[in-house]
Order: C-alpha cells, then sequence, then structure tokens
C-alpha cells in the first residue's frame, strides 16, 4: 500500500550495500526528501546559505561595492567569483536548498492535504479501552439512565463545538464495522495520536495514552509529517485500535462517544503551507517577467524609457523590451534639504525631485513630483527616487581657449556630507593642442574645508563649493573596446601632471576660477554645479499574487498556531443502579485539555440534573 | 514646552527607569536569596531524620520551608514586582516623551527602538511577573532589560530629530512597529528557554538547591517559551516581512532585494519556523527545542544590531 511498506521490504541486511533498483532508489530518496527531519534541515540550511550574500556584496545590489571589493582584494575576489559569493541568490547551490525545500513542502503537503480532506469525511477512531489512561480524564456517577446520560454528553459535547462522530453500541463493534470501511489502517494508527513525554517529566501512566509512539503521533499511510509509530503493528495485544475488530473484551454494557475539535489547527496549517508555495511560485514567475533599470540624471537633462539610456538593466528571461512603457522623463528641479543645525546637523530632511514628464511620444506634458517613498507610476513600471549626489560642471579648454568639454560631470558621494569623488575625462585628436587625452580626478566639496585629514566636506548643502583636482595626460583608454567606469580613471596609459617645484599637480577652485594646466595644455574652470538624482525603473510582475499568498499564509499560519485540536471520549457504563460516565481527552499538541474535560463532566451533571427537574 | 525640552525629560524618564530596575533586580536577587536559604534550611533539618529512616515519605516529596525564609522571599518579590512595575511606567513615560519630542512612532532610529523593545519585554514580563515561571525568570529579565536599556542610553543615543526621507512613511509604524513588538517578545523567550535549558539539567541530575532548585519545571519553561514564540511569530511574519516588503515596493521599487536587512530577517524567520518545525512535528521538546530557540535569538539580534553597525546596505540608516 505505501513507501513505507515497500521500503521496508528492502531494508539492506547489515554488512551489505543496498541493492535497491532505480524506482526504489527514488522512493527511497523521496522518502527522505518529504521527512519531516529533512524539511527542518532544509529550513536551517536555506537560513545558513543566506548568511553569505549579507556579508559579501551582492552584483545585484550594489555593484559598485562589488567593483571596489575587486580591487582591493583582487585575489580574495577571485575565490568568490568561483563560488559564486558576489550572487549568491542565483547560484546553483542556494538554488538547490530553495528547490530542495520547495519539492519536499509539496511532496509533504499535498498528499497531506489530501488525508485531511478524505479524514473529513470518515468517521474517528473508537474510543480506546482504557479511557483513565489518556491524558485529561474525568468520571462522575449518576443516577440517570444510559440513554438520557449518552443524549447529555452528545449535547454537551455539540456545545463545546465538538464533532461527535459516532456512538459505540456494544462495546465498539458497530462502529467498528463501519469505520474500518477502506480505512482500518489509517484511523488504527491515530489512536496513537497521544504526544510523547513533557521534558524532564518521568512518564506516569497518566500522561502517556493508549499507544504512547515516542515521537508523538504516528500517521498511517504518509510518515512524512510525523516519525512512524511502527509500535501499532508490533504491539498489537496491548492497542486498542489494533484489537480492532476483535471481540470487546468484557465491556458488553457499555456505550461511547468519540468527538474532536479544531480541525481547523490542520486545516490552516495545509493553507499556510500551500500559500508559502504559492508565494514561491509567484516570486520565481514575476522574476522571469519583471525588469529593473536604474539612471542618474543631473538636472536639467533627462532620458527615455529605452533599455540603451539605462545605467544599470536587469530583467528577467521572459521579459520584452518592446513590453517598456514608451514614456520620457526630463529632471526639471532636485531639491535637497538637509538640518541646518542642532543635534542631528546634516542629516537630510528632504529629497524632492520636479520632472516633466510624457507618456508616450506626443503626448502631452505633465509636470510630477517625485519623493523618496513616493514613486511614479506609468503604465505598470515605478520610478522611483533613489540617492542624490552633486555634478559639479567642469570645462576643460585647450591653450588657444578652445573648449575640448564641457558641462556637469556627476560625482559620487563619499560620506553624509557629500564629500564627492568624480572624474572628467577628456579625449583629445591626435591633432588638436599637445595631443594627448586629459583626465581630471576631482573631488567636489559642497562645504569645503581643508584640515589634517585633508580636504573634506562638512555639510550636505553648498555653503562653500570647492573643486579640488588633480590632472593627468596621456592614453585614456577610451577606444581600446574595454568597458570603463564612468567614475574613475584608468591611468595605467597616463602621467600625472607635475607643478614647477616637481610635486604632483593640484589645484582648488571655488565657484567660477579658473586653474592652468601645466606645459601649456590649456585650463580647467570651475563653473559651478547641479544636482543629480538616481532613478529606479522597474515593474514588479506579480507582486499582487505574491501579496494574496502571504496574507493566506498568514491567516493559515494563525489558525494553525492557535487553534488547538483535540478529541474527547465518553464512556458510558451501567454498574448496579448507577450509570458512570467516563471523560477523556487528548491533546494533538500532546498533553490534556483538562479543564475542558471537567467542563464537560460538570456539563453533564448540569444536563441531567436539570432535566431531572422539568 | 518646547520639544527638546520634551527630549531632555525622556532622557530623565529612561535614566530613571534603568535606576528602578537595578532597584528591582536587587529585590527579585535578594528574594532568590532567601528562598535558597530556606530550602537549604528545609534540606538541612531534613537530613538526619532521613537518615534514622523514621520520616514518613510525606516529608520528603513536601520539604517544610523554614517560615521566615519563605515570608522574606515573598516580601522581596513583591517589592520587586512593585518596583518593576514603577520602572516600566517611567520607562513607558519616557518613551511617549520622545515620541511627543520627535512627533513620530519611536522607533526612528536605534536608541528609540531599544527603549521601544524594552518596554514590550518589560509589559510582557510584568504580565507573566506573578506566576512561578515570572519569579523564576525575574532576575534574568530584569538584567536583560537593564542591559539593553544601558547601552542604548550610552552607545546608542542620538538627541531627538527629524528622520531621514527614506524613513518619512506611515509604513514605519506599522512595519519597524511590529519588529520591535516581535522582538521584546523573542527577548523574553530567549530567557526562558535559557532557563529552560538550565532546569532541564537540574532536573536531570536531580540537583533540588541553589539557583536551579529554584526555577519552575523545565516542562512549564518550555511551554512558556513556546506561547511565546508562537505570539511572535505571526507578528514577525506581519511586521518585518511582509510589511517590509510592501514598503519596500513603495520606497526602492521591489518588494525583494536581497538587502542584508532583508536577508537577515528572513533568516530569522526560518530560524524560528525551524523552532515551530522541532516542537510540531519532530516532537523536539525541552532542551533540543531551547537550543534551536536561542540559536534563532541570535539571528534576531544579529539582524538588529550586526546589520545596523557591520553591514551596509539600504536599511543603514539606523543612525548610530
Ligand atoms: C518554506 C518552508 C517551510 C516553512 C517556512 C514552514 C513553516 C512552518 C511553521 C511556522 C509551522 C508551525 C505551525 C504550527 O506550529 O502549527 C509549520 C508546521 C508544520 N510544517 Fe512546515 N514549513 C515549511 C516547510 C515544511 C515542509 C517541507 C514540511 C514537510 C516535510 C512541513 C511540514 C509541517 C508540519 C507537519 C507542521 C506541523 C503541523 C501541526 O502542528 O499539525 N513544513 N511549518
Amino acid at each position: 500500500m505505501t513507501v513505507r511498506e515497500a521500503s521496508a521490504a528492502t531494508a539492506p541486511p547489515p554488512g551489505r550495500p543496498p541493492a535497491l533498483s532505480a524506482g526504489e532508489l527514488a522512493a527511497w530518496v523521496w522518502r527522505q526528501l518529504t521527512s519531516m527531519r529533512v524539511a527542518l534541515v532544509l529550513l536551517l540550511l536555506l537560513g545558513i546559505a543566506a548568511i553569505p550574500g549579507s556579508l559579501v556584496p551582492q552584483r545585484d545590489a550594489n555593484p559598485l561595492a562589488v567593483g571596489e571589493f575587486r580591487t582591493r582584494n583582487p585575489q580574495l575576489a577571485q575565490w568568490y567569483e568561483r563560488l559564486g559569493l558576489f550572487d549568491v541568490y542565483s547560484t546553483p547551490w542556494f538554488a538547490a536548498i530553495y528547490i530542495a525545500l520547495v519539492v519536499s513542502l509539496v511532496g509533504c503537503i499535498v498528499p497531506r492535504s489530501v488525508q485531511h480532506w478524505r479524514a473529513g469525511r470518515t468517521g474517528l477512531p473508537p474510543a480506546p479501552r482504557n479511557l483513565s489512561r489518556l491524558p485529561a480524564y474525568g468520571q462522575l456517577e449518576l443516577a440517570a439512565s444510559r440513554d438520557d446520560v449518552l443524549a447529555a454528553a452528545r449535547a454537551e459535547l455539540r456545545s463545546h463545538r465538538f464533532r461527535v462522530a459516532f456512538q459505540v453500541a456494544a462495546g465498539g463493534r458497530k462502529a467498528v464495522e463501519r469505520s474500518s470501511v477502506g480505512s482500518t489502517a489509517r484511523e488504527a494508527a491515530d489512536l496513537g495520536w497521544v504526544s510523547g513525554p513533557e521534558p524532564g517529566q518521568s512518564r506516569s501512566g497518566r500522561s502517556s495514552g493508549p499507544e504512547t509512539g515516542e515521537r508523538g503521533i504516528g500517521r498511517p499511510e504518509r510518515d512524512s509529517w510525523r516519525d512512524p509509530s511502527p509500535r501499532i503493528a508490533k504491539t498489537p495485544g496491548r492497542s486498542p485500535a489494533s484489537g480492532l475488530p476483535a471481540e470487546p473484551a468484557g465491556q458488553t454494557a457499555s456505550d461511547s462517544l468519540a468527538a474532536e475539535a479544531g480541525r481547523l489547527h490542520e486545516t490552516g496549517n495545509l493553507v499556510f503551507h500551500l500559500a508559502l508555495v504559492l508565494v514561491l511560485v509567484a516570486v520565481a514567475a514575476g522574476s522571469l517577467f519583471g525588469y529593473r533599470a536604474t539612471v542618474l540624471v543631473p538636472e536639467g537633462s533627462g532620458f527615455a524609457n529605452s533599455v540603451i539610456q539605462y545605467d544599470t538593466f536587469s530583467a528577467g528571461a521572459l521579459f520584452d523590451p518592446q513590453e517598456l512603457p514608451p514614456f520620457a522623463l526630463e529632471l526639471d528641479r532636485f531639491r535637497m534639504e538637509f538640518v541646518a543645525d542642532g543635534a542631528q546637523v546634516g542629516a537630510p530632511q528632504e529629497f524632492e525631485a520636479t520632472v516633466r514628464f510624457t507618456a508616450a511620444p506626443g503626448a502631452a506634458e505633465e509636470t510630477r513630483t517625485v519623493r523618496v517613498n513616493e514613486p511614479l507610476e506609468a503604465g505598470g513600471t515605478l520610478v522611483h527616487l533613489l540617492n542624490p549626489g552633486y555634478a559639479p560642471a567642469i570645462t576643460v579648454r585647450d591653450a588657444d581657449g578652445n573648449v575640448l568639454a564641457e558641462g556637469p560631470v556627476p560625482f559620487l558621494p563619499q560620506d553624509d556630507s557629500f564629500t564627492s569623488l568624480g572624474v572628467r575625462k577628456v579625449p583629445v585628436a591626435a591633432d588638436v593642442g599637445q595631443g594627448e587625452d586629459i583626465g581630471i580626478q576631482g573631488l567636489f566639496l559642497p562645504t569645503a574645508v581643508v584640515d589634517e585629514q585633508g580636504p573634506r566636506s562638512v555639510f550636505p548643502e553648498p555653503r562653500n563649493p570647492a573643486l579640488f583636482f588633480t590632472a593627468f595626460h596621456g592614453n585614456l583608454g577610451l577606444d581600446d573596446g574595454q568597458p570603463q567606469s564612468v567614475y574613475r580613471l584608468d591611468t595605467s596609459g597616463m602621467e600625472q601632471f607635475r607643478s614647477p617645484d616637481g610635486g604632483a599637480f593640484r589645484a582648488a577652485l571655488s565657484v567660477g576660477e579658473t586653474a592652468t594646466l601645466p606645459d601649456g595644455y590649456g585650463s580647467v574652470t570651475f563653473d559651478g554645479y547641479v544636482t543629480w538624482a538616481n532613478f529606479q525603473v522597474s515593474r514588479n510582475a506579480g507582486k499582487e499574487l505574491v501579496l494574496t499568498g502571504a496574507v493566506l499564509a498568514l491567516g493559515g499560519l494563525l489558525l494553525s498556531l492557535y487553534v488547538r485540536r483535540r478529541r474527547m471520549f465518553v464512556r458510558v457504563e451501567r454498574a448496579a443502579d448507577r450509570t458512570v460516565v467516563e471523560v477523556a481527552g487528548l491533546e494533538r499538541s500532546g498533553g490534556g485539555p483538562q479543564a475542558e474535560v471537567d467542563e464537560i463532566v460538570h456539563g453533564i451533571a448540569r444536563r441531567l440534573t436539570a432535566g431531572s427537574k422539568v | 514646552m518646547d520639544t527638546a525640552t520634551v527630549g531632555e525629560w525622556s532622557r530623565f524618564l529612561v535614566g530613571g527607569a534603568i535606576a528602578a530596575f537595578v532597584v528591582s533586580w536587587l529585590a527579585y536577587s535578594a528574594a532568590n536569596r532567601y528562598a535558597l536559604r530556606a530550602r537549604r534550611a528545609a534540606v538541612a533539618g531534613r537530613e538526619p531524620v532521613l537518615a534514622g529512616g523514621a520520616a514518613p515519605p510525606a516529608a520528603v516529596d513536601a520539604p517544610q520551608f523554614a517560615p521566615d525564609g519563605v515570608a522574606g522571599a515573598a516580601r522581596m518579590a513583591s517589592i520587586g514586582f512593585s518596583v518593576a512595575v514603577l520602572a516600566t511606567s517611567l520607562l513607558a513615560a519616557g518613551v511617549v516623551a520622545r515620541a511627543v519630542s520627535v512627533s513620530r512612532p519611536p522607533w526612528g532610529n536605534m536608541y528609540e527602538f531599544s527603549i521601544t523593545a524594552t518596554l514590550v519585554a518589560a509589559i510582557t514580563f510584568l504580565l507573566v511577573a506573578r506566576t512561578t515561571v515570572g519569579r523564576a525568570v525575574a532576575v534574568w529579565v530584569l538584567l536583560v532589560l537593564f542591559g539593553t536599556l544601558s547601552v542604548a542610553v550610552t552607545v546608542l543615543y542620538l538627541p531627538p530629530g527629524p528622520l531621514v526621507p527614506a524613513l518619512r512613511s506611515y509604513w514605519l509604524t506599522l512595519h519597524v512597529g511590529a519588529g520591535v513588538l516581535a522582538f521584546g517578545l523573542f527577548t523574553v523567550a530567549a530567557v526562558v528557554s535559557a532557563l529552560q535549558i538550565i532546569a532541564e539539567r537540574a532536573q536531570r541530575r536531580g540537583a533540588t538547591g541553589g539557583l536551579t532548585g529554584s526555577l519552575p519545571s523545565a516542562a512549564t519553561l518550555d511551554k512558556v517559551s513556546y506561547r511565546l514564540i508562537a505570539v511572535a511569530f505571526p507578528v514577525w511574519t506581519v511586521g518585518p516581512l511582509i510589511l517590509g516588503a510592501i514598503w519596500a515596493e513603495a520606497a526602492w521599487g521591489r518588494y525583494w532585494g536581497w538587502d542584508p536587512k532583508e536577508v537577515w530577517a528572513l533568516i530569522t524567520w526560518l530560524a524560528y519556523a525551524a523552532f515551530l518545525h522541532a516542537r510540531a512535528t519532530a516532537g523536539w521538546k525541552g532542551t533540543k527545542a531551547s537550543v534551536v530557540s536561542l540559536i534563532a535569538y541570535g539571528t534576531v539580534l544579529f539582524s538588529y544590531f550586526g546589520v545596523n553597525i557591520v553591514l551596509t546596505g539600504l536599511h543603514s540608516y539606523g543612525g548610530l
């Protein structure tokens, strides 16, 4: 019937390697994969595997930091590269754990869902023979007749929202026959629905049930949720379940009820896990269709939504560039404000971009505002304001005053006061000026000071803007086909200018000032500066599905955590002129609902005394 | 009164709370000492009788505590409780004053996060303080509260100020608020789990005296830490994960981006999921589960301190 039996039959004799056929091997792997122990290990393993990606910079999230890391530790970076440590979350080893977990999850949940659904339509196992051995137990003697007591017990259980499954007449025979149709094995094992001993507590007869599987609940056809409790099969005589459908032993005059409540625990648990699968699938599918790009825009310029205009672009495998909404965006004004004084001086206060937005070529232009946390939406695509910076405007002229390069160049902030680093690359044709490229490496300081730490900015707003720079001449290497960073000079083919005293050439300029380069190379003018904003353009496909899954998962989780699933058994026995009622309870999570048992015992008594008064 | 003055007041109130927590801790320590002495006296008084072999078995099962020691312990514990209530009230006032001085929920930076999470932990503790478990864990919980607050006012303190633009969103209230709540609950759960391990070892060795002897049963501690985690886990699921993803989508244009803070929130979630699994399905109770709970708490601490201080990412505006 089950995988379990098949495996038991093929268990290798000790000392000899197992001779498994491919099918058996597959069954074995499957059983391992869907076992709880492996699920637990995979959960922890996924957690551990996620750690390196938070310690090593990731290409996806922070390509600049990866670049920096590689320049600083070229040797180590090679190893990291080989192990995929810069892209942890897309490496095969990470995916392997993740996929194993999903497979395990599906392999676990689907059979269990089927089982749960079926169990909803069949009866409950009959009451164990010895109720006093269940973890919660109560007893009562009454003068009422057996039938009255049974009716009262049934009503009482119903009022506690128990599903009262069936009545066992004459020691359980009838019910057993009914319930054993097709599912004896399951019900038998379900009777092992008793927890192991509490930690640090010795096991008394009371704290363990009729069939105490050490590991808790024995699951019948699928063992993947619980470790199986094969004892049920091994110890027939002791188990009331295994006694099915044997002769009732000497209880000919007793009737019992079996009842169950809290099945929503199980339902919630299944919903939770199924919803997790939904989330994982939606995330994976969404990433196939989504895209993300960033573009740095200085004040006064703009971009159109097309792949070639972006600084970085990444998209899922099924993304079609044709789908990019054809909008264009012009950054009119970008305002940044910082706390001017007080304890948090220099902390950012407000970033606000005013943009002119055109939804499609030829459409009317609209003015919109984009703030942090307040993206602009265009045809399912979001435009976010990321980080800001300054772009000093630097004009380079040759010795004759001809402009070689001009306009703002974005510099990258290095600290909270926007000490910003950048370069201006000036390719020069062989027949112009000295016929050599010029490279300027500079620091833009919104509020410049020079102290023992060298030139730096002490406040992010431009109170005393200055450009500190040095310059190189030679070959920028722009023509050799190698991609280059626009924020870094490749000085391998260049030589630094020397000042007349023989040291490296350096200059410091305020807005409007000009410095002359040595040896008749021309001049550098600091014209001013504008701000820039980095925009992110992205579409997250499938996010609604992900959210739906997450909310479902949460609902399921709450049910699973807070609904306690429990069973009650009532046995009514006629002895002499009295009726003895026994009530016993069992909790799925272990332990017994003693308070509830007591309530039910009292409830039965109350019902019968109230009834007798009428 | 201007907001800066209110901010100063807040600082004094939190300082006062620290002092009061120390006093409460001393009172609970004294209570433990009394209880210990009483138990020793009881054990000492019983031994000769046992040696004589004539003691009724009942005397072994129900040791007679020296009555004055028991009364002393009860008195001290009740003083400790009252002072802890006072300390928590001072802290609550301090947190509220802080919120007033910054005109927003008090969890915009690590200092505010710490004092608010400590307040959650303190209230959680007060709710269970009168039970046996509460009494037993009191000294440890108070020590953790005192420690966190001290670090907050000395190392993490930031004067009131505006939020960086990235944090100015009502999502902050919900997302970080839930994080603070879960953090407080996980903290108490971790203390209980640690004690569970100690209690179980003591029980196995049959120790009855000393600090360990005064702990509630390992099974009770096990249940308490499970319940706390069962409350905190969905809160963590909602706050840091679901609301975090929604906010991230609004703020950064993607709901999940493997930012270090996100990664650690996920690791914490996986670790506590492993804990619940271990308890619910592998049938691990007691020490094994407690160890998983402590490991999981380690990830909470790292996602909070480690990520803010050691790592940098989009979330690194915690302010230190
Ligand atoms: C992404 C991976 C998973 C996560 C985050 C997860 C999370 C959880 C959580 C939080 C619970 C606690 C609910 C409770 O205590 O009732 C739980 C319970 C459970 N999970 Fe998972 N789980 C995962 C994968 C799996 C897998 C792969 C299996 C099967 C092999 C599984 C089987 C179970 C079972 C049987 C329960 C206990 C149900 C009960 O108490 O009745 N889970 N899971």
